[in-house]
């Protein structure tokens, strides 16, 4: 395999991060901030999951299934640089053990709008990232109609990650090596279930399905 | 098992029994206007969910003070030794609203509220403009003390009284008349001309020759959604939905406000664009444009029948040079009284010299 070129590394990088900004951005618009640690990991999965409801690219799919919900180590790594960089900030600061006894960082993030209202006016020259920002606002309206509580159960009964197939420990493949996508597939279910035959939009899709999912963790389903 | 099932592309995993109609005949609606401006779902977000409320059993012992809710998701406090109280999913109608001051997003499907107390306006709009510092977020207060309970909207906040509106949330019937109504006022407010016209959503490439943009059709359905929905926050309009006749441009309708699978639909809306020339220059000549037209009567009977919808309407845009009024329909006015189609026709002006020109021609008759 050759090696991946230094400035092909550092724009992998830059758009990681830019994602993340809008994802703790969105997230603050939503009324969620500031974003548990767990919930913005949780928020990302969805926002890869259900990516291709929106017709959006996929940034990561796959992960490793873990007892406590999806955790990304590298989205994690950016995370903190944010924080290294004022680009965003952490309160409740604390510290917990994993299922794998490592120590990680437990708090909470918003972004230092000073620094993070510059990267989202440049964001939003760029189509693409417009509506990668219009797609992860949605999300995140959407998941706003979550309690604290319904966002630490979600993954037990998310369509793709509570697949009972793939045990905990093991890689959760919905958009790399495999094509078995359960939650855009749930999502666009949606689509032809409305009342009188109307047709859902991807924005009732969403909505939609994170109902469904509440629904699923109170029993109701 | 077809051949998507067996790619994953269709399967459900562990959902596959799920009970998706029953989610979405109680969610029906929420998220159908994702690309409109936040206010304009704010006040769609707050119109329903006041409507709501006030048709549960539990608003009869609500308490009879004003709501405020501010288009802000970041809650504060104006009392020291009080929290926001968290309430996900505030659109299903089971907690009170009034007597409280309510943080929210533009959706208006959870939010964060703290009590106020019995106070006077004065003193409840200082508590925003004073103790919170946000007079100029964008408000609604729903005032539950009059015969008849009022919604105003503060675009600007309520450190600006005077700028305000009244939102409809009583339910009604809604008419072609009213629709028409709206299409006036945004045609009149944002259409007419390019100065009418926002710098972003321009409806033309050359207006001095008659070129529209080829975004024409798109920013025209955009501007009526945006008016249709603030006029009629209670209700629901979906765009571009693709049935078996077609492409359905425009559908307005409206949810009980307990029971959202209950849906009543008042009108289907064909939009049509009627015009000289293509963007790039070229001419379309006159019979494409009658066909258009009759094409056009012909697809929202279609939808009017599909979506078992109680009115349809052609609703033509003439950007043409030559404004012919209502002969544009000469050709179909049997057809779409037989079809039960209503007919409207709004003319496009290139420049405003054009417009001051026909204004002028207009009173000189």
């Amino acid at each position: 395999m050759k090696p991946m070129r230094r400035d092909a590394v550092d724009s992998a990088v830059l758009r990681r991060r830019i994602r993340l900004v809008v994802l703790i951005h969105t997230a603050e618009r939503a009324g969620l901030a500031p974003l548990p640690i767990m919930h913005l990991h949780m928020f990302a999965y969805l926002s890869n999951a259900l990516a291709p409801v929106w017709e959006m690219p996929v940034m990561d799919g796959k992960l490793l299934k873990r007892r406590g919900g999806p955790f990304y180590p590298v989205l994690q790594e950016d995370l903190d640089s944010l924080v290294g960089m004022g680009v965003a900030t952490i309160s409740n600061l604390g510290h917990v053990q994993d299922e794998q006894n490592r120590w990680r960082l437990e708090g909470s993030y918003r972004l230092n709008q000073e620094f993070a209202d510059r990267i989202l006016l440049q964001m939003a020259q760029f189509e693409e990232e417009r509506r990668l920002f219009a797609f992860l606002q949605e999300l995140a309206y959407a998941l706003s109609s979550l309690s604290d509580d319904d966002f630490g159960h979600a993954t037990t009964q998310d369509a793709t990650y509570s697949d009972p197939v793939i045990d905990f420990g093991n890689v959760v493949d919905f958009a790399e090596w495999q094509v078995k996508n359960y939650t855009a597939n749930a999502a666009d279910q949606f689509e032809r279930r409305l009342p009188g035959g109307a047709r859902a939009n991807s924005g009732e899709k969403l909505h939609l399905y994170l109902r469904h999912l509440q629904s699923r963790i109170h029993g109701r389903q | 098992m077809v051949d998507s099932e067996v790619k994953g592309l269709t399967s459900l995993g562990g959902w596959a029994n799920a009970d998706f109609n029953g989610t979405a005949l109680q969610n029906v609606g929420i998220g159908t206007d994702t690309d409109l401006p936040p206010a304009v779902r704010f006040i769609a977000g707050v119109a329903k969910l006041v409507r709501r409320r006030m048709a549960t059993e539990g608003y009869k012992s609500d308490p009879i003070r004003p709501a405020i809710f501010l288009l802000e998701p970041a809650a504060r406090t104006h009392k020291p030794d009080t929290k926001p109280q968290r309430i996900p999913m505030l659109d299903n109608g089971l907690t009170a609203v009034t007597g409280r001051l309510w943080f929210v997003n533009p959706v208006v499907v959870s939010g964060n509220y703290v009590e106020v107390d019995d106070l006077n306006d004065d003193a409840l709009f200082k508590i925003v403009t004073e103790a919170l510092q946000l007079g100029g977020t964008a408000a609604i207060v729903f005032d539950p003390r009059t015969s008849l309970p009022a919604v105003r909207y503060y675009p600007n906040g309520l450190a600006d009284p005077d700028t305000v509106e009244s939102i409809a949330i009583t339910s009604s019937d809604i008419s072609l008349d009213r629709i028409f109504d709206v299409i006036d006022r945004v045609y009149s407010t944002c259409l007419v001309t390019p100065e009418a016209q926002t710098r972003v959503g321009k409806l033309w490439t050359k207006g001095e020759n008659w070129w529209p943009s080829e975004h024409a059709e798109d920013l025209i359905q955009m501007h009526l959604r945006v008016g249709l929905t603030t006029a009629f926050p209670t209700c629901t309009v979906r765009h571009e939905q693709t049935i078996v006749p077609g492409r359905l441009d425009l559908e307005i309708e409206e949810s009980d406000p307990l029971d959202r699978s209950l849906v009543t639909r008042y009108a289907v809306l064909e939009l049509k664009v009627l015009r000289n020339f293509r963007t790039s220059g070229a001419s379309v000549s006159r019979q494409e444009v009658l066909d258009w037209v009759e094409s056009g009567v012909k697809q929202a009977a279609a939808y009017r029948k599909d979506r078992n919808a109680r009115a349809a309407a052609l609703c033509c845009f003439d950007m043409r040079k030559d404004h012919s009024g209502e002969h544009c329909f000469d050709h179909i006015h049997t057809l779409a009284s037989e079809l039960l189609v209503k007919l409207r026709v709004w003319f496009i002006f290139g420049t405003s010299e054009q417009y001051r020109e026909f204004v002028s021609k207009m009173q000189n008759r």
